[in-house]
This record gives structure tokens, C-alpha cells and sequence, in this order.
């Protein structure tokens, strides 16, 4: 477990490195963009020369890492705010969506997945699969429009978009969850099926336990390790996802920041918001293989 | 002055009558605009604007890139001159002022007695400060370079300012009522230093209750403001980015303004009888422009002729869906300086004579050529920048294809763009491009120097924006002339003059100018989108039902 833990270290430097030269390596000026575009060469220059670009990329490097390390990632090159804070401002919102439409991917997917397993065969099955596919794939920006006309303009149920309430949040992880949702019930089903079919789940009807009790407490969790993996790979696509949701929804996250910070090449807040991710997303899947122990008692992580 | 002391008198009556305001509405109301002139007004409240781009900073002298951060200025700060909705300077925190013989010194009589909203006073000193700032080399300033012609700022007495400029400079006015003169609170920079950005104070009618990045500024009513009281208890400016969602919210009554609505959204919301959806016509002219520096590019002829293989009218009709207005001058009507010239026509037979007539001759393979070279070239664009720019790149393209141009397409990221085309002559790697412009300043002196005044040293980027390399003499003196006199009618005479040369000489083909869709309650009234596209709401009240 803390070996575990301690892999995160060096992947992290690994990520930092690659987002390091890759941010560099884009084409576009970050100095010309805050000059604006009337500037002169030479206030171009001047700038460039405050944002600490003419060092040379080694320095740039350490300094950065140095700041990470000391918990300052400096200050956006966009607004000059520290970095840090625009990041505690926004990813709470970025996990709360992440989170919700996770819910709403599992609950949905889940369910979807057990029933088409069970029912086997059957319009419920075609009916549940056929859900699936189109859950994976429509268009996030296309459903969530659909809805914003459907639930908020028509019918007036829902707050178009905006965060700041439990109501706000509904459609951004409807609409951010489905596709997950899709994905997990089609694994549920399939894996469901195999151990279904297994002759653990074949004795435990022999000896006459109730179908319901055969399919929660023995097939479902042994079926549950693959679906598990799949949340945690789609944890990591939630994450990337939020970036068409939250535009759609002005849900106020870490991704469209992160959007934002690209089209201006702001090179200190994109390094830190994807370390952030990438830290996120590694987490998840620590998570991910503890949970595996929980489900599998035979494995154990020394 | 006059006419600000009429509106003021004017004011004044309806607050002591009670009586019915004069409608401030845009002249170019949509069917659907009731009449609201006869209506009661009454204030208080708050009103809510959808934006699509975040702000980022609400420091004047550094806007960071976003229009919509400009809109915002408006509200808080003041300039010594403010635009009405016609883009003419009027007094603001200036009462009055004249320009010296020489025409190099405009000397400002300020306002008494008004305070910033840290309650610090405004004085000579305080609109010294602000231009000093904006010039400090140590602030990197975004709008520096609008100010980079003042020469000299001297405060004989508290409520005296002069400013004196390099050379006599006629658009100086205008420049001062660009959002960034907006004057900053000297104070106020110097207690919050690098997070002023996010505590701005100014003197304006509102100021700032809360900021949260990305998400929302929400200004509050200010009490102490020098003018007629202003209305809302509270404006909020709220980011939608997505333009479906953003019109949504309007029709949910979420938002209670929005600009621009999405041009395919507008017949659906002209139905609602409780929305206001009003076309204005702005001064962002749209071009597609050719690389002098190359072949052919550089024959006159072609370029004629490719100038009127484009369908212009066809474009705006069926892809801008009728929201623009064809251009017949480098700038839009609007600007000031605007002449109308002789515009190079639609006519694709023609088009085509003049190529023949230019030495091109259908090859074998149906694309012309000459000397063995056929007519093939790229035409850049960007990806969502401008409105519709791909689809409208990609009419171009077959319309060009239609006279025997062989035309491929390259798209470019929008945040690229900019970078990508402004390099030295040489290297310029476009043969046409996508292309558009918008004077802050409203002044077409601003417009031609941008676009077409030569560049003295073409082994660097442009200065500005002449990305044709387009060089004539009789141009830039004109451009020189228009921008270093304060007489205005010598200065209009020299636009004209200029502007006619150089639609003569196609270095570009002039599109049209936008006209972006103001949507708002039917309950307010006063709500102004300006030229600039700086919605404005400092005269906005709401109607009695």
C-alpha cells in the first residue's frame, strides 16, 4: 500500500515533465497574447521578460517544480492570480460534477447492466443494450442542449445552467454520466453472464438459495471486479469529459478553465490543473485496487 | 457641453414629473419590439447580462484580451470622455476642453467633487496617474500602444490636466473614451498591487460586490456616483459560454440581456412577444485578404478579378443569415471617416475575362494558368473565431474554384492564429486569408493604420495588422495626414480619399460588417449596444408593466 502510494512521486514528476515540454512545445506565444494584439515588439519583449519566459527551459523547469513542490505554482499569466487559489476555487466544482455523474453512471449502469443480464434474451436485454449504445454514443454537447430545451425552457423545471444549487447540478451529470453509464452497464451484462454461467452461481441454486439472494450476494460481487476497472479507466474520461459539459452547462469547473488556460497559453495554470487531474485519476485507481481486496479477499496488496 | 446639460435638465424633469422616459431603444428595434416610449419606468432591482467569454481582469489598463471584460468597464470606471451609442465623445470626468494652436496640447477642465469608491478624491493627479501607469514599462500594459502618442502630462491646478502628444493627433478624443482610459483609483492599485486585477475601484456608477473568475461580477448600485443616480441596486454580469445555453437562459428570463444571440436562434425568439431582439449594426468589417508579397497576388488585375468571383451577398444571405451589412468601404459604416466607393461586383463571367484578360488560360485540367503555373493557392482560416469563419472560407473556396482557381483550405486554432500570421513579409506562409477588424476606438484613422499603412522595415512583423504587405505612398500619406491633424474635416477628406484607393486596389476583398443581435427583456428599456459591441446599460431602466 505504500509502496503503492509512493509510485504516485515519480509518475507525477513524469507527468509534470511531459506537460512541461508539451505546453512549450505548442506553437502560440503567451506573451503576445497578454501584450494584446496592438502591442509593440518591444513590450512584447518586456513582458515576455516578466513572465520569466526568456530563461532558459531547465530553469524554467526547476523553478516550476521548485514552486510545486513548495505548494506555489506562481501566478496566472491571464488574470496574476495565484495559481493555487483559481485551482481551490474551481476544482470543488470539477469533483462535484465528477462525483454526481459518477453516481448517475453507476446507478444507471449498474442497474441497466443487471437487468439485461438476467433477462437475457429478451426485449429488456435489446431494450437495455440499445440504451447503452445510444448513452455512448451521442454527443455530450447535443444532449445537453436537447435537455436545457427540454427541462429548462420547456417545461421549466430546471436552472438552464449555472451552479449553486442541488437542481444545478442534475443535468450536467445526466448528461455527463450517460455515456459512462452506457460503458458500465455493457460490462455488468457481459460479466454478469459469465459468472452466471459458472458452477459456484450452479450450486448455490442447487442448494436452494433464492435467485435474488444467488445473483446480489454471489454473482454480482464476483461479477463486479471488471466493472470496477471500467469506473476507474471512466473516472479519468469524466474527468476529461467535464470540458464539453461544463461548457454547455457554464458549470463552473476545472475543465473549462483548463480550456480557457490552453487557448491562452497560460503555461503555469495548465501545468497545474493537469497535474491535478493526473493526480486525481491516480488516486481513483489506488481506490480502484482497494477495492478489488474488498470484493476478492484472496488478493492482497503487501 | 450643451448637450450633456440638456440630457441632464432633460433627466431631471422625468425624475421630478414622474413622468415618462424617453426611449433611449436601439434605432434599429426587430418587428417584434414593442413600443415602449410611452411606458412608465421605474428602478431598482437587479439586471442580469449573459456573457460568453470569462473576464478575467477587471484592471482597465489591462483588459486581457476580452472584449466582454470592456463592458464591464464601462459600468465601473469613467474616462475623462465617454462614447454615446453613436461612438461621439461627450464630457464625462472631464467638463470641457480645447486643443492649442499647434493642435499638440488638449488641455482638460475636470469634474469637481467626485470621489472614487474607496472615497479617495479625483483629481488632475489621480488622471495623471492613470495614463502614467498605462505607460509605466514596468506594468506591460495590453493598451499601451493606444497611448504611446502622449508625449507630456502636466496638472497646472487640482481640476487641470493637459495632455501633449508627439504630433497633432485628431482621434485623440476618441482614444481617451476607449475603455481603457477608464481611470483607476491610485489608491486602490497600491493596496491590492498584483490582485488589483480582481479590486477594481473607479468612479463609475457602479461598482464591484463580488468577482468570482469565470463564473460571475456582480456590481452594486454606487450611492456617492457624481451623476443622476443609477438605476439597478444591482448589475450582475454572468458567463454562459455556450451560445444555445445562453439564448436558453434568456428565454427562461435567467438572463435579462444578451448579446450576440446566435443568428439561428433569432426567428425563434422574435415569437416571444416578451423579448426585444434587436439587430445592430457594429463596426467589425470582415475580409478576406490576399499576400501582396506573392505571386500572383501581387497583379492588380488578379486580384481584381478574384474580388469579384466572390459572392458576397450570397454569403451573407445563406450562411450569416442575412445579419450583415455588405461592405463598400475598408471600414464599416459607423466609423468615423466611413466614405462609400466603388465596390468590385459580383460577376463571375467577368471574373473570369479579366484573369484571360491577366494572361491565365484554362490548362488541361480545367484550372487556369500562365506560363506553365497554375492558379492554385491556400486560403487560411481560422476555426470559430470569427463568425462562421470556416463556412464562409469554404464558399469562398468554391466560388473561386468556379472561375479556374484551384483553392485549398487551411484551418488554423483560433489561439494560433494571430501568431501565426504576423511574421515578416518573406516568411509569410498564406497566400489569402480570413481576416477581420474592429477599431475600439471608432476611428477609421485607427482602421487604416491597422490595415493597410505600409511597414517600414518588411524584415520584421507588421506593426500592426497590414498582413497584405500592401504598400502604396499615396495611402500612407493620406493615413499620416488623416491622424495628424485635430481638424476634422480635413481629416474626414483625407480618409475619403484613402479609403477610395485603396478599395480600388483590392489588397483585400471587403466582405461586410456584422451586425450582432441584441436580445432583452421587453421589460427594459435604455438597454444600448454600442458600435464597439460594448453592451451599455448606464441609461437602462425598467418599464410598469
Amino acid at each position: 500500500m505504500v509502496r503503492r502510494l509512493a509510485e504516485i512521486v515519480p509518475t507525477l514528476i513524469g507527468v509534470s515533465i511531459v506537460v512541461f515540454m508539451i505546453v512549450r512545445m505548442v506553437p502560440g506565444d503567451p506573451a503576445r497574447l497578454v501584450a494584446g494584439v496592438e502591442a509593440s515588439e518591444a513590450d512584447v519583449m518586456n513582458i515576455r521578460r516578466q513572465l520569466g519566459l526568456t530563461d532558459s527551459l531547465p530553469q524554467q523547469y526547476v523553478r516550476f517544480l521548485h514552486g510545486a513542490l513548495t505548494g506555489d505554482f506562481g501566478r496566472s499569466l491571464k488574470n496574476r492570480q495565484p495559481i493555487l487559489a483559481i485551482i481551490a476555487q474551481q476544482s470543488p466544482y470539477t469533483m462535484q460534477l465528477a462525483a454526481a455523474s459518477l453516481m448517475v453512471a453507476l446507478s444507471i449502469g449498474l442497474s441497466t447492466g443487471v437487468v439485461a443480464a438476467i433477462k437475457r434474451g429478451t426485449v429488456f436485454d435489446t431494450g437495455s443494450m440499445v440504451f447503452a449504445l445510444l448513452g455512448v454514443s451521442l454527443p455530450s454537447f447535443w444532449l445537453g442542449l436537447m435537455m436545457i430545451f427540454l427541462f429548462a425552457v420547456t417545461l421549466r423545471w430546471l436552472p438552464t445552467s449555472g451552479a449553486g444549487t442541488f437542481l444545478h447540478l442534475i443535468m450536467p451529470a445526466i448528461t455527463l454520466g450517460t455515456g459512462s453509464a452506457g460503458i458500465i452497464a455493457r460490462m455488468t451484462r457481459a460479466s454478469l453472464l459469465e459468472v452466471l454461467g459458472q458452477d459456484f452461481v450452479r450450486t448455490a441454486v442447487a442448494k436452494g438459495l433464492r435467485r435474488r439472494a444467488v445473483i446480489v450476494k454471489h454473482a454480482l460481487r464476483n461479477a463486479m471486479i471488471p466493472t470496477i476497472t471500467v469506473v476507474g479507466v471512466q473516472f479519468g474520461t469524466l474527468l476529461a469529459g467535464s470540458v464539453v459539459t461544463e461548457t454547455v452547462f457554464a458549470w463552473p469547473g476545472a475543465g473549462r478553465m483548463l480550456v480557457d488556460s490552453v487557448a491562452f497559453r497560460d503555461y503555469p495554470l495548465i501545468q497545474a490543473t493537469i497535474l491535478l487531474f493526473a493526480l486525481i485519476f491516480m488516486l481513483t485507481n489506488l481506490l480502484v485496487d482497494v477495492s478489488y481486496a474488498f470484493l476478492d479477499p484472496r488478493l492482497r496488496y503487501d | 457641453m450643451k448637450r450633456v446639460l440638456a440630457l441632464a435638465l432633460a433627466g431631471l424633469l422625468v425624475l421630478l414629473s414622474g413622468g415618462p422616459a424617453t426611449s433611449s431603444s436601439p434605432a434599429t428595434i426587430g418587428p417584434s419590439g414593442p413600443l415602449l416610449a410611452q411606458k412608465a419606468t421605474y428602478c431598482g432591482g437587479t439586471l442580469t447580462h449573459g456573457q460568453k467569454d470569462p473576464v478575467q481582469s477587471l484592471d482597465s489598463s489591462n483588459p486581457g484580451g476580452t472584449l466582454t471584460a470592456q463592458e464591464i468597464f464601462r459600468h465601473i470606471y469613467d474616462g475623462l470622455v465617454i462614447f454615446d451609442e453613436n461612438l461621439q465623445p461627450h464630457p464625462n470626468l472631464a467638463e470641457s476642453w480645447t486643443a492649442s494652436a499647434d493642435e499638440r496640447e488638449w488641455t482638460f477642465k475636470l469634474r469637481r467633487g467626485v470621489k472614487f469608491h474607496d472615497g479617495t478624491p479625483f483629481n488632475s493627479a489621480a488622471a495623471k496617474y492613470h495614463f502614467d501607469r498605462i505607460l509605466d514599462i514596468k506594468e506591460a500594459s495590453s493598451i499601451k500602444s493606444l497611448f504611446t502618442v502622449i508625449e507630456e502630462i502636466r496638472t497646472p491646478d487640482e481640476y487641470t490636466i493637459v495632455f501633449r502628444t508627439k504630433t497633432p493627433f485628431g482621434p485623440f478624443l476618441n482614444y481617451l473614451a476607449h475603455g481603457g482610459a477608464g481611470i483607476v483609483s491610485r489608491a486602490a492599485v497600491e493596496k491590492w498591487g498584483k490582485d488589483y486585477p480582481v479590486h477594481p475601484v473607479g468612479t463609475g456608477p457602479y461598482k464591484l460586490d463580488e468577482f468570482v473568475v469565470g463564473q460571475r461580477v456582480v456590481l452594486v448600485r454606487n450611492d456617492d456616483f457624481w451623476g443622476e443616480r443609477p438605476c439597478f441596486d444591482k448589475i450582475v454580469f454572468k458567463v454562459i459560454p455556450e451560445d444555445g445555453a445562453r439564448a436558453a437562459a434568456l428565454e427562461t428570463g435567467e438572463v435579462d440581456t444578451m448579446v450576440p444571440v446566435p443568428v439561428n436562434s433569432v426567428v425563434r425568439l422574435r415569437q416571444r412577444k416578451d423579448l426585444v431582439i434587436a439587430p445592430k449594426p457594429v463596426i467589425t468589417m470582415m475580409y478576406i485578404g490576399f499576400n501582396l508579397s506573392k505571386e500572383p497576388f501581387n497583379d492588380l488585375k488578379v486580384r481584381q478579378a478574384l474580388s469579384m468571383a466572390i459572392d458576397r451577398k450570397g454569403i451573407v444571405d445563406r450562411i450569416i443569415d442575412g445579419f450583415a451589412t455588405l461592405a463598400d468601404s475598408p471600414m464599416a459604416k459607423g466609423t468615423f471617416g466611413y466614405a462609400p466607393s466603388p465596390t468590385y461586383a459580383y460577376d463571375p463571367t467577368k471574373a473570369k475575362a479579366a484573369l484571360a484578360g491577366a494572361g491565365w488560360k484554362p490548362g488541361p485540367s480545367g484550372v487556369l494558368e500562365k506560363n506553365g503555373k497554375p492558379l492554385k493557392f491556400v486560403l487560411w482560416t481560422p476555426q470559430d473565431l470569427y463568425l462562421k469563419d470556416v463556412t464562409v472560407a469554404q464558399a469562398a473556396q468554391a466560388q473561386l474554384k468556379a472561375v479556374g482557381a484551384d483553392v485549398d483550405l487551411r484551418t488554423v486554432e483560433a489561439a494560433n492564429w494571430f501568431t501565426t500570421l504576423k511574421v515578416p513579409a518573406a516568411q509569410a506562409p498564406y497566400d489569402m486569408f480570413m481576416w477581420s477588424l474592429t477599431p475600439s476606438t471608432g476611428d477609421g484613422y485607427q482602421q487604416l493604420v491597422e490595415l493597410t499603412r505600409s511597414d517600414p522595415d518588411t524584415g520584421k512583423p507588421p506593426m500592426a495588422w497590414n498582413l497584405t504587405h500592401y504598400v502604396n505612398a499615396k495611402v500612407d500619406e493620406l493615413i499620416n495626414m488623416a491622424g495628424s491633424t485635430t481638424n476634422q474635416d480635413k481629416r474626414k477628406a483625407a480618409l475619403k480619399e484613402a479609403q477610395g484607393i485603396v478599395m480600388r486596389d483590392a489588397p483585400l476583398v471587403f466582405l461586410y460588417s456584422l451586425n450582432f443581435v441584441l436580445g432583452y427583456k421587453a421589460n427594459l428599456t435604455g438597454v444600448r449596444l454600442l458600435p464597439n459591441r460594448f453592451v451599455d446599460f448606464r441609461e437602462a431602466k425598467r418599464v410598469r408593466p
